[in-house]
């Protein structure tokens, strides 16, 4: 018997020759197909995304990083803006009391007399902030509250 | 020393596939021959034993690299092109081997042409006496043992990949090429005795 080493040396140089001309036309075919496929591929060259992606294992984690980043960062603008405008309506003033109009300092200073109505300057100052780029006075005020009630007995006269 | 040598060699034959390959899904037409020059004789010899039918195994090895160049632009190369190609052929191989047999199950009437082995003036192949021998002992053994022998000795595949094309466990691939082997040596054995 034959040991099996034997065989497979014999099945592994069991060799077959190729007709060199049949060789050269099989080629010719094959490049004649290579140019076809280059034709009808050349707008394809170009990269495609999609299926990079769909390829690439690195590169669908990165693709799947950057949608939650992108998303995280959408949510967290959305939560800020939120805030923005919650704050921009918490300043309205909440009451009529709370603007400096002539009603409301009166009503202030009848309340508590100058302390008050320096209070309500304040509030009013934190609310409306300071007009002409300085700081707002007491005696400002009182002179606009003063003016504005000479005005308005004028007007009842 | 002559294992580091020969994975070595490997290792450059790897790399060189993948030069070819890359210059191929450039369009270069001179990767393309190199790859051809480097790979027919063996997928000729693998087609040719496991079909034993000489036009059909030229058809599919022709087929197996037309198929190979119209995909090359989007061929991404993971393992050894050599075991690539000879999947196909494989593949190929034994698609055939179903239709045929399909074919002889059905009527003689309904049978398609039946392609001679005679020597034609296109013939691609041209058998030694040695292969020839080969050819007619290894066709008197079941598919799946021809397969086996043929993709382990001639292929130089491994059992894991043998074993993954014909849907079966490594140990079955195994046992088919052991018991393959032995039949095939007493098929030789039994000639020299004649």
């Amino acid at each position: 018997m034959r040991p099996a080493e034997n065989i497979k040396r014999w099945i592994k140089n069991a060799s077959i020759n190729t007709s060199p001309e049949v060789n050269q036309a099989v080629l010719a075919d094959l490049l004649n197909e290579l140019d076809k496929s280059k034709i009808a591929g050349s707008p394809g060259t170009k990269s495609n995304i999609c299926s990079t992606l769909a390829r690439s294992r690195i590169a669908q984690l990165a693709a799947a990083a950057v949608i939650i980043i992108a998303t995280c960062l959408f949510f967290m603008q959305q939560e800020q803006t939120g805030e923005i405008k919650k704050q921009e309506i918490t300043q309205t003033p909440k009451s009529p009391a709370e603007l400096n109009t002539f009603a409301s300092l009166s009503f202030a200073y009848r309340k508590g007399g100058i302390p008050e109505l320096e209070r309500q300057c304040d509030k009013t100052l934190d609310v409306l902030g300071p007009f002409d780029n300085g700081r707002i006075r007491i005696k400002h005020t009182l002179a606009q509250f003063e003016e504005n009630h000479l005005e308005r007995t004028y007007y009842e006269n | 020393m002559t294992s580091g040598r020969s994975a070595i060699s490997r290792g450059f034959r790897v790399l060189e596939d993948k030069l070819l390959v890359y210059k191929l899904r450039h369009g270069s037409k001179d990767a393309l021959c190199r790859i051809y020059e480097k790979y027919r004789d063996d997928l000729l010899r693998i087609a040719a034993g496991l079909l034993g039918e000489r036009s059909a195994a030229e058809d599919i090895v022709h087929d197996t690299f037309a198929a190979f160049v119209r995909t090359a632009e989007k061929f991404q190369l993971t393992g050894s092109l050599k075991g690539y190609l000879t999947t196909c052929v494989a593949n190929r191989a034994r698609n055939k081997n179903r239709a045929t047999r399909r074919r002889q199950a059905v009527n003689i009437d309904d049978a398609g042409p039946v392609t001679s082995d005679l020597k034609r003036p296109d013939q691609w192949i041209i058998y030694t006496e040695d292969f020839r021998r080969l050819k007619n002992a290894i066709a008197r053994l079941p598919y799946e043992q021809k397969e086996a022998v043929i993709l382990h000795i001639q292929g130089k595949m491994k059992f894991k990949d043998i074993a993954r094309l014909q849907e079966t466990s490594v140990k079955t691939a195994v046992s088919r090429y052991r018991y393959g082997l032995n039949k095939l040596r007493s098929i030789l054995d039994g000639e020299v005795t004649k």
